[in-house]
């Protein structure tokens, strides 16, 4: 194989078949040659630049199951910026008072905000409109989840080795950028269950030290709750947020595209060179399917499974409670931190750091420092800095592995206390039994795993290094 | 309750009828309005008249829940004369209710009685007695008692009324329920490894005998905490939740919020990788 | 290739978006509506997924990855050149670095816009709406006397006025004689057993509406903090650490429960200087 073979792209089918496909295509449109053509020259005259598209159309995308987990990602923030837009139009960011007047009786009469009655006008008097509304929602569990499946994987590939290091950390970013506009989307309906999660963030935002109280004022804007709240959310989830995000995520995609995905070992594959499916034609239906495919799953959820009721909430008035009172899922391990962590006040002379000050702004910041950290940390304990375009297996590296099984442990077991109540009442157990268990478990569970996550991988190390198909 | 509560808004019906037919129909209509308008007070003098339709007296439907005050009305009812079986309950309401209440409980010296919607409630207000209302404990017997306040819950209760009162119940449920028994009656967690339960499994009664007495945990909201107008209120609204609450928007999932629909959710991503395994999936190994 | 799973996808999908169609104008429910945009939306998306996996089955291609291994005289030249550039303004030693300087203050003096996003807090967490003889009044903003709540029940109260509700609104408890210890100094805040306690709950800042009459305690529905009430309110369970404050309570001539002044201490969850 010579260089130049190689730079064309080689072709592993028979050079009939791709011959078929374009009579085929002549024939579907009754032409002898397609509409494509003139289309191409169009486009090359306008635009310029065909050498560069000639190559980019035969784009290579290797080849794997683990490799659409970024595209789930993708394409849920398409969806949630398409269903959003709908969602804009109705939404009244206003804390404005207002008596709700719409077909659903319960609430006749029961003052609530401008914002409440937009979201539950929407949801009940809109044609459709519920519908949009729950595929936005369910679109932004699922997009978080598949963000966070994405990043194990990553990990546990190491596919932030060099030179994708930079990727890495945008992609970083972009986990925390999105649950945070998660946090503020599922606020602006001003409904019992999110109001109660803003107070708690105030309480947060105040516990820190010396700049928490005034901390927390700027960004409310005053003592919580403020009027102007939801006015300020609005911008932040509609527009900065999306906006930093979709910057964020162009440029993930273009170093993606510049050097190439990377890939799993196998045969005929090295750092140097890459094996994979064309962009054109195959890949680009692959995926465009899967993008309809995740739409269409985020539909059939919204058209049979109901989430988040709120006109049953009611409007958020801060002397309302309502038990089950839980953040959306990825909120969910600091909602568990906050749950398990003992009333420990330190008072220190004439200065409090309140207890929840430790799990709601140190922990996460715990977790989230060496995840930024990652490609560093792993080039201290390999002393590995050469260029990568080949992936590690999971087994190859027990050791990798095993922290990463430790570290979604001890994240799970932080889920799972988040919801302890809900578990407890839904199986009939003692929540403060159930939480002391939880309690004993984020110590001992995750060293536990990690250690028979290693144990387990190391004596099938060699195994694992073959071919994958 | 079987009536829905969630009325979908009947959307682009458009009259066929042309735009100056419809003008001359809708002065039509004014013109009968208008003529029905003066000439009903010729009718509501005769001494043959019907009884006025049951209305709440608007002071005694707005004023606030909880506050003992109202306004009677301008005129008393004529106390008419029973006609029906002695122990029925109309009898019994004819003979010792309607001098206060107003013979169709359209409420004079006591207040009215359109929000009245259960029985369970109306009972005990018979037998102990309200703030400007004597106890009938000694005077009616049990089977009376029970019997007059079915009446007035059948027959007096006026159903725009009670639909009224479930918004009011909702503030009130939310305000004081919503924390042991969640904003949507599934129940939740208390401390010391007590539960409270899901509130709409149980018939109306039992939770409004629950609700009045307290029963295990739960502390007495009756004579505490709610008059018997909050306590209609807040009943009201728990049957609005029972025995599922109003879920247009498809499976409820145990109506406990995020937990479970955070499960869900994964159930979706789940179903997403299985497809990207299928999509990914080669017959023939990579060539090169 | 097989043909029919294409075929049966774009039929799924056009079906589906009649069905969408249909079920929009006559206003079916949302199980419906979501339903046939979901068969519309798999439809095709399976459709183009198959197709294109076939597709990708039959075609393997190979190439070259862009990116160069480590081009460490690449790194050296850019790093050399680089430097070369600049120097034409670094030579300029003092010129350069007040020019750092002079961008430096001010990038910084524009951090003052963040302070008009909000109020300073000033003494906005140290007080609430409660003052002297202020009444307590229900929800419904009728004041309470004490015949209004019998022992053993419990009231959600605010000031008369309405002032700051949020932090300001207490839990009313009424005891049986004998059953309340009073906190040292604080004898006289519960007159004829009346004793209220500030809401809010001082974990997170929820509204602790979970009253258990028989043991006596008001617990909070986010975390499960759990307070003896009959101990002024000190936290017996959960992740609270700090007793609900207290409010001084009287009866005044007419028989209405008054305030005799604001909470003695912060109300709510903590913070650096809270009282």
């Amino acid at each position: 194989m010579t260089d130049h073979d190689l730079k064309q792209g080689d072709r592993g089918a028979p050079r009939s078949r791709d011959h078929d496909l374009k009579r085929g295509l002549g024939r579907a449109f009754g032409v002898r040659t397609s509409p494509l053509r003139p289309a191409a020259r169009w486009l090359d005259t306008n635009l310029g630049g065909s050498g560069l598209l000639r190559e980019e159309l035969r784009h290579i995308f290797p080849d794997s199951w683990a490799f659409f987990l970024g595209e789930i990602a993708l394409y849920c923030f398409i969806i949630l910026v398409a269903t959003g837009i709908f969602l804009a139009l109705f939404f009244q960011a206003s804390e404005a008072p207002v008596a709700y007047q719409g077909s659903y009786a319960p609430l006749h009469g029961a003052e609530m905000s401008a914002a409440y009655d937009s979201v539950v006008n929407l949801s009940l008097d809109v044609r459709a409109g519920l519908l949009v509304r729950q595929v936005h929602h369910w679109a932004a569990l699922v997009f978080v989840g598949a963000l966070i499946i994405h990043l194990i994987r990553m990990f546990v590939t190491a596919a932030y080795r060099r030179p994708r290091r930079i990727n890495y950390l945008i992609g970083v970013s972009l986990v925390l950028l999105v649950g945070m506009n998660g946090l503020m989307g599922y606020s602006l309906p001003d409904d019992l269950l999110s109001g109660t999660g803003l107070r708690i963030a105030f309480s947060i935002t105040e516990s820190i030290p010396f700049v928490g109280p005034a901390l927390a004022s700027l960004l409310f804007g005053g003592e919580f709750p403020t009027s102007g709240l939801i006015a300020r959310i609005y911008p932040v989830h509609i527009f900065l947020l999306p906006a930093a995000i979709a910057g964020l995520l162009g440029a993930h995609l273009g170093l993606l595209w510049l050097q190439r995905h990377t890939q799993f070992p196998g045969k005929g594959r090295s750092d140097q060179t890459i094996v994979g499916t064309p962009m054109v034609p195959a890949y680009a239906l692959r995926t465009t399917g899967y993008l309809l495919i995740v739409g269409g799953v985020c539909a059939a959820f919204a058209a049979f499974v109901q989430i988040n009721p709120v006109w049953l909430y009611g409007p958020y008035r801060p002397w309302d409670a309502t038990t089950a009172a839980q953040p959306d899922w990825y909120m969910g391990w600091l909602e568990g931190a906050v749950r398990m962590w003992p009333g420990w006040d330190i008072q220190i002379g004439g200065l409090l750091i309140p207890a929840i000050f430790w799990p709601a702004v140190i922990i996460p910041g715990l977790i989230f420092t060496p995840l930024f950290l990652v490609p560093w940390l792993d080039w201290v304990a390999t002393r590995d800095g050469a260029f990568h375009n080949v992936l590690l297996l999971p087994g190859q590296h027990p050791a990798r592995t095993a922290l990463a099984a430790g570290f979604i442990t001890f994240l799970s077991v932080l889920l799972v206390a988040g919801g302890n109540d809900v578990f407890a009442i839904m199986f009939g157990w003692s929540q403060p039994t159930f939480l002391r268990v939880l309690q004993y478990l984020i110590f001992l569970l995750p060293p536990l795993i990690a250690l028979f996550t290693y144990v387990l991988l190391r004596g099938r190390a060699r195994r694992w290094a073959t071919t994958v198909r | 309750m079987s009536r829905p509560l969630v009325q979908p808004r009947v959307w682009g019906s458009r009259s066929a009828v042309p735009a100056l037919s419809r003008g001359l129909l809708a002065a039509l209509l004014a013109l009968v309005v208008l003529s029905a308008a003066f000439a009903a007070p010729a009718f509501a003098s005769t001494a043959a008249s019907p009884a006025p339709p049951l209305q709440p007296t608007p002071a005694g439907v707005a004023s606030p829940a909880g506050s003992g005050s109202f306004t009677p009305a301008a005129t008393p009812e004529p106390l008419p004369t029973s006609t029906s079986p002695p122990g029925s309950g109309a009898r019994v309401y004819a003979e010792n209710c309607a001098g206060c209440h107003g013979a169709r409980g359209e409420g004079y010296v006591g207040p009215p009685l359109a929000p009245a919607g259960f029985a369970s409630l109306v009972a005990p207000m018979v037998t102990q007695g309200g703030i400007n209302m004597p106890p009938f404990a000694g005077v009616l017997s049990d089977q009376d008692v029970s019997a007059v306040a079915e009446y007035v819950s059948q027959e007096l209760a006026d159903p725009a009324a009670r639909t009224a009162q479930v918004g009011p119940g909702g503030d009130l449920y939310r305000l004081y329920c919503a924390g042991c028994h969640s904003a949507t009656g599934s129940g939740g967690a208390m401390a010391k490894g007590r539960n409270a339960p899901n509130i709409r499994q149980y018939p109306p009664a039992e939770a409004l005998a629950a609700m009045i007495l307290g029963r295990g945990n739960m502390p007495a909201f009756a004579g505490n905490t709610f008059d018997v107008r909050q306590q209609t209120a807040v009943a009201l609204y728990v049957q609005v939740l029972s025995p599922q609450p109003p879920s247009p928007g498809g499976a409820g999932i145990a109506y406990f919020g995020p937990v479970p629909e955070g499960a869900v959710g994964g159930i979706a991503l789940l179903l997403l990788i299985l497809v990207a395994v299928w999509l990914a999936w080669r017959s023939r190994g990579a060539a090169a | 290739m097989r043909t029919w799973p294409v075929g049966l996808g774009i039929a799924a999908t056009i079906g589906g978006a009649i069905a969408f169609v249909w079920s929009f104008v006559v206003g079916a429910s949302n199980a419906w509506i979501g339903g046939s945009l979901a068969l519309a939306l798999l439809g095709l998306g399976l459709a183009l997924a198959f197709w294109g996996r076939d597709l990708a089955d039959d075609e393997v291609i190979a190439g070259r990855y862009p990116v160069p291994p480590d081009d460490t005289d690449g790194q050296a030249a850019l790093a050399t050149q680089l430097d070369e550039h600049a120097s034409v303004i670094t030579r300029r030693s003092f010129l350069s670095k007040f020019l750092l300087f002079g961008v430096g203050v001010f990038a910084l003096s524009q951090a003052v816009l963040l302070g008009a996003l909000g109020p300073w807090p000033g003494s906005s967490l140290f007080s609430t709406g409660w003052s002297k003889g202020r009444r307590l009044v229900t929800e419904d903003g009728e004041p309470v006397t004490r015949d209004v709540l019998a022992t053993g029940g419990f009231l959600v109260a605010f000031p008369e006025g309405g002032d700051d509700k949020a932090s300001s609104q207490v839990a009313l408890l009424h005891f049986v004689n004998g059953d309340f210890v009073p906190q040292p100094g604080r004898e006289s805040w519960s007159p004829e057993n009346f004793v209220a306690y500030s809401r809010v709950c001082t974990h997170a800042g929820c509204p602790v509406a979970e009253y258990i009459d028989v043991d006596q305690m008001l617990v909070c529905p986010c975390h499960q903090s759990a307070f003896d009430v009959l101990h002024g309110a000190k936290p017996v369970a959960g992740p609270a650490a700090r007793p609900l404050p207290q409010l001084p309570l009287a009866i005044d001539k007419d028989g209405y429960l008054v305030a005799q002044s604001d909470f003695l201490e912060s109300v709510g969850p903590g913070f650096w200087d809270a009282s």
